[in-house]
């Protein structure tokens, strides 16, 4: 749906990440930012890491409307790297009252506030609905029975071919129930997962 | 035309009791490129266990209705059972029933209709379920 919305504003790519809460930059690497640039602009420095200095930061930080940043006047590291002449950054929040911030990327700008508006609010829309569908979930830690059984046998030892056939599933689909218990659990292997788990009392 | 050393090679089996179903699955198998796609076939899941006994298939293709069987919660389970991890698709000309939303927990990974199969879809499915590597981090590293 974001992809639909940048289409429909003519934006060439967007990304969405949660602001921090102290002073430091912005990541893209963080477990809920979702991106859609090329690869090559997603290895560079400045898509890693915002600095606080960067004009999408200041701004996002200071106020909840959205606005447009036009390089020529306000240059930004990230939008230099993809070539890009405007920016619109659109604030948002969640129901549990974190920060996030939506930049989309294009080369042609909307000159009235009006359409900054009206973008601002369907990003607001399709941002609940992506919280309710995935960021609530993934947020409060919890596994579903299929991830905790998934866990149980990663404990034991098992491998993923040897889970599918414990559990009567695919491999492919055991390693995707991994990658989503991974960030739900916000661990990046499998021996954090089970010590995750076990820590959080969701496997004995 | 001699192989190209970095083709891609996949043997896919369909479990169709109409063979009808496999000559034209064949027909559009033979359209893709780039990838050597070896399709075998059998008409029921018996003989689908018996084959997967002793060959190695990277993706089963399942009828959904195989008589005598009565529909895939039947019958993929009985893959599944007999130690196959690899991916099952099950297709069917009419993929409106409830139960369709099931299908993961029969260890069925996807359906497809039959008026969707064509050389692109197949395409998407080889490249899905054999060529997209699990992240790096899901590497097994307990051992």
């Amino acid at each position: 749906m974001f992809k639909s919305l940048s289409l429909a504003y003519d934006r060439e790519s967007f990304f969405l990440s949660e602001m921090p809460i102290y002073n430091g930059g912005f990541s893209l690497e963080s477990k809920h930012s979702l991106i859609n640039i090329p690869v090559s602009w997603s290895a560079t420095a400045p898509f890693k890491l915002l600095d606080n200095e960067d004009p999408i930061i200041v701004h996002s930080k200071r106020s909840t409307s959205p606005f447009s940043i036009n390089v020529a006047q306000s240059p930004s590291s990230i939008i230099e790297v993809c070539g890009c002449k405007f920016a619109d950054v659109i604030p948002l929040h969640s129901a549990t009252a974190n920060r996030y911030c939506l930049v989309m990327l294009g080369n042609t700008e909307l000159t009235e506030y009006k359409q900054i508006a009206t973008l601002s609010l369907d990003a607001t829309v399709i941002f609940q609905r992506y919280f309710e569908i995935v960021l609530s979930k993934e947020a409060d830690g919890t596994l579903n029975e299929r991830e905790i059984q998934v866990t149980k046998w990663t404990a034991e030892g098992k491998t993923s071919g040897e889970i599918a056939t414990i559990l009567g599933l695919s491999e492919h689909t055991i390693n995707t129930y991994i990658a989503t218990i991974f960030r739900k659990l916000d661990v990046v292997n499998r021996a954090q997962m089970v010590s995750a788990a076990l820590r959080r009392g969701l496997i004995h | 035309m001699s192989k190209e050393a970095s083709e891609l090679e996949v043997k896919i089996l369909l479990v169709d009791d109409d063979p009808d179903e496999y000559r034209l699955i064949k027909r559009l198998v033979n359209q893709i490129e780039g990838i050597i796609v070896k399709l075998e076939y059998v008409d029921g899941i018996v003989s689908a266990l018996n084959h997967l006994e002793s060959n190695t298939m990277d993706i089963v293709l399942l009828d959904n209705r195989l008589v005598p069987n009565n529909d895939f919660r039947e019958t993929a389970p009985q893959l599944r059972k007999a130690g196959y991890v690899g991916p099952i698709g099950v297709i069917s000309s009419d993929l409106n029933g409830s139960y369709f939303q099931e299908f993961p927990e029969y260890g069925v990974d996807f359906r497809i209709g039959k008026d969707e199969i064509d050389a692109a879809a197949i395409t998407f499915i080889i490249t899905e379920y054999t060529q997209s590597k699990p992240p790096d981090e899901c590497s097994e590293d307990l051992g």
